[in-house]
């Protein structure tokens, strides 16, 4: 298949009408396109599997259509958005069209059509062909347009694959390019007809009731491999909660729950609490105190005056009194006039005047006992006070003491809480791990059951083909059957070696091409090989550089192009077509060097590459190509949005 | 004995700051009239009775009164030997806390007395419930309280 033109009508920044017609010479078999960053390569490049195959990355239907014409678009107004390739293919022309149109409604777009045509050309006439979409990709399958349609993104994507040491990118195309599917189906073929003992062409009892063994056997065959796959589903099934319940197990048993989490910040706000409770309760029992202690506390100058004054009071009492004189004696003498001393006592006289002055200072008048008392009282209710003060100083320090223990808390607190919001809920890891758990135990019964209606099925089987073993041995016409089965066998066996070979060869010849291609492209010191499976791997030990990774990418391209073409020269019945290379943007990761040794490959990959291409990378890649290129394009933005690009040819670009 | 063995009444204005340093002190009538005469005497303040009837007065009962007699002889003897004003003697006030205490002359004095808890009880209410919150403020303004204290007098070694 060559590309020869493409035709973009309003599809997006490609407003109206804009035409590319690509190489198709051999010798220059180079389109060059160059546009800067934003003009439009990508979404020709998009265009082309939006053509043939109705796929693209844009996000929204109407990312289809042009800007300029959804902007003039009114209300209830349509407008088509169109991509039509035209290609050679088999030595026929062919045009492929696919057409969306929209239409804005309440200011809304909505696909109002699609429509897809392939024609082909035949004496001039346009004819259109039945299974379009089949058509389509049987000349590209849609899994494979991915690799001749390459992205920037897609390749930068391999490319770190194959950076990385290895690459399934390739892998599940190389059967189909290699047609290695041609021998494989026909094996297929033969070895069920090997098994179902085919007889047709001979009659009778015989072969009724060979028909009806068979059909039980075939029914067998179909239900055992029915429950077969179905176990091995189930297996995969058990396989996959084993490996879930292993995942949320370490999972819980590595991360920090939120629970735990919680757990913790629940006991630090208890702490918390407790410790301002602790506050409260200080502040509690030093009031307390105070309304116990303070009327002595604040009465200390007042008692120690007190102590003085009563001190004072008791001097003044004991001047010159006798001893154990009470007033009764006063009274006494007074009465009797005469003192025990024989003093006679008148009053008037001095002597009846001291007694009265005694009479004030001596018991009960006498405050003697009274002072000693409230002297003693005194001292102790000073005691009462004494302690206050400290206790108050020692409740504000630890008062203090639990502020700061508050604080740290908090900050624990706080620092909890950001964990418990960057946390995984375990609830949710341990009820899946429950129901990982239950599935395991489902699934693990299942399978029994599967295991016992395979052995009752493998058994019924046995016994079937033991019966029909003795029919085939026994019969005249079993032996005829025997005999063709032999023969089957021996096909099978011959296709298989001939399969062997053939895939030996093409591989080992995908080999040698892909490393040439490598050792042209890049002049490294490891290898590229090609496991059973069509991985690609290295012998670099280290991770591959960007430049490394692309430039195996297009070594492996090559490489498989080169084998085609070598197939197709060898096998001209087997029509395997050339195939286009369409690249957006492969050298922007590339530095000059890297750039120059592909360009020397790139005209070899394929019959027809289309390059899209930054005007920064472009200048170097166009010198160095330029005998190659038969087409060159620019794209031109007609606004400074880019919402609108148009395609010029640049007759500059090639010779 | 007049003041020692019967209801003892704070009146008016004064009645209703015991009440509230009561309440935020978690204490009793008692306790406040013991805290109250020992501020007066410390602040050498005084303030008349307020009779406003309006105000239903704070109580001490009797019983209280009786039980806890010798304490607040104690305080009155206290008040009577330190109370300067008007230059009395010290034998005059040793007289007023110890011989005259409880006789009908002790009228004036017993007045006084009440004069120097009321003062007391005014400077009380103001270090204490004025801009108060919380048990943390009242915490504060007791420890403020008696760091003024301990500024006239402080502690002995």
């Amino acid at each position: 298949m060559l590309i020869k033109k493409i035709v973009l009508k309003n599809f997006r920044q490609y407003d109206g009408e804009n035409e590319i017609i690509f190489s198709v010479e051999p010798e220059k078999n180079i389109t060059f396109v160059l546009g800067g960053t934003g003009f439009g390569k990508t979404t020709l490049c998009q265009s082309f599997r939006w053509c043939l195959y109705g796929k693209s990355d844009f996000k929204k239907p109407e990312d289809i259509l042009s800007q300029k014409k959804i902007d003039s678009l009114k209300d209830g107004q349509s407008c088509p958005a169109t991509v039509s390739l035209e290609i050679s293919h088999g030595g026929k022309d062919y045009i492929i069209t696919r057409t969306s149109t929209y239409r804005k409604k309440n200011d809304k777009f909505g696909e109002l059509s699609l429509q897809f045509h392939v024609y082909y050309i035949e004496n001039g006439v346009q004819k259109e062909v039945s299974n379009k979409q089949e058509f389509v990709n049987e000349i590209i399958p849609e899994e494979l347009s991915e690799y001749f349609f390459l992205s920037g993104e897609k390749i930068e994507a391999m490319s770190d694959d194959i950076k990385k040491g290895k690459s399934r990118a390739f892998g599940e195309a190389v059967n189909t390019l290699l047609d290695l599917d041609y021998y494989k189906n026909a094996i297929r073929h033969l070895k069920s007809i090997s098994k179902e003992y085919s007889v047709s062409g001979i009659s009778g009892n015989f072969n009724e009731k060979l028909n009806q063994l068979n059909s039980k056997i075939s029914s067998n065959v179909k239900n055992l491999e029915t429950f077969e796959n179905q176990m091995k589903e189930e297996e995969d099934s058990r396989d996959y909660h084993l490996e879930k319940i292993a995942e949320y197990k370490s999972k819980l048993k590595n991360i920090e729950s939120s629970k735990e989490i919680a757990e913790k910040r629940e006991s630090k706000q208890n702490e918390c609490t407790k410790q301002k409770n602790r506050i409260e309760q200080e502040y509690k029992s030093g009031i307390l105190d105070f309304v116990k202690s303070s009327p002595y506390f604040f009465a200390r100058h007042a008692m120690d005056a007190m102590l003085d004054y009563l001190k004072e009071a008791s001097d003044m009492e004991s001047d010159d009194i006798p001893d154990k004189l009470h007033a009764d004696l006063i009274d006494w003498i007074e009465k009797r006039g005469k003192c025990i001393c024989g003093t006679c006592i008148n009053k008037n006289e001095a002597s009846f005047d001291l007694l009265e002055k005694w009479r004030h200072i001596v018991p009960p008048e006498s405050l003697g006992t009274l002072i000693s008392t409230v002297r003693r009282e005194t001292q102790d209710k000073k005691r009462f006070g004494e302690d206050l003060w400290n206790n108050l100083k020692a409740r504000k320090e630890r008062v203090i003491d639990y502020l700061e223990s508050i604080d740290g808390l908090e900050e624990e607190i706080k620092v909890l809480d950001e964990r418990l919001a960057k946390a995984e809920d375990t609830s949710e890891i341990e009820r899946n791990l429950k129901l990982s758990t239950k599935d395991l135990e489902d699934s693990k019964e299942k399978i029994t059951n599967y295991q016992r209606l395979i052995y009752n099925i493998k058994s019924e089987s046995d016994r079937l083909k033991r019966e029909r073993e003795y029919l085939l041995e026994t019969s005249e016409e079993g032996r005829k059957v025997l005999e063709w089965k032999k023969i089957t066998d021996k096909l099978v066996k011959d296709f298989e070696e001939e399969l062997s070979k053939d895939e030996q060869e093409k591989k080992q010849n995908l080999v040698n091409a892909v490393q040439n291609a490598f050792k042209k492209i890049y002049d490294a010191d490891f290898t590229i090989s090609i496991d059973d499976e069509y991985n690609i791997t290295t012998t670099s030990k280290k991770e591959l550089s960007t430049g490394q990774g692309l430039s195996v990418i297009f070594a492996f391209l090559s490489g498989l192009l080169d084998v085609i073409k070598q197939n197709r020269e060898e096998n001209a019945e087997m029509q395997l077509e050339s195939y286009p290379l369409v690249l957006d943007a492969p050298f922007s990761v590339l530095d000059k060097e890297r750039i120059i040794s592909l360009c020397d490959v790139l005209p070899k990959v394929s019959e027809q590459i289309i390059v899209f291409i930054k005007d920064v990378d472009g200048e170097i890649a166009r010198e160095r190509m330029f005998s190659k290129i038969g087409r060159s394009y620019k794209l031109v933005p007609m606004d400074k949005s880019f919402q609108c690009t148009k395609v010029e040819e640049d007759k500059n670009g090639f010779v | 004995m007049a003041l020692f063995n019967q209801l003892y009444q704070i009146k008016g204005l004064h009645a209703e700051k015991v009440r509230k340093l009561t309440e935020l002190l978690s204490c009793r009538n008692i306790d406040v009239f013991y805290i109250s005469i020992v501020l007066g005497l410390w602040q050498n303040l005084s303030a008349n009775v307020d009779n406003d009837s309006k105000i239903e007065p704070a109580k001490i009962d009797p019983e209280q009164m009786i039980r806890y007699g010798r304490e607040i002889e104690y305080f009155y003897e206290l008040v009577m030997l330190n109370d300067k004003k008007g230059s009395v003697s010290l034998k005059e006030r040793i007289n007023k806390a110890f011989r005259i205490r409880g006789t009908e002359a002790a009228g004036p004095d017993e007045e006084r007395f009440t004069q120097i808890m009321l003062g007391g009880l005014d400077f009380f209410y103001d270090s204490i419930v004025e801009n108060t919150n919380s048990k943390e403020d009242i915490f504060n303004n007791i420890c403020e309280l008696i760091q003024t204290y301990l500024v006239t007098y402080p502690e002995k070694e």
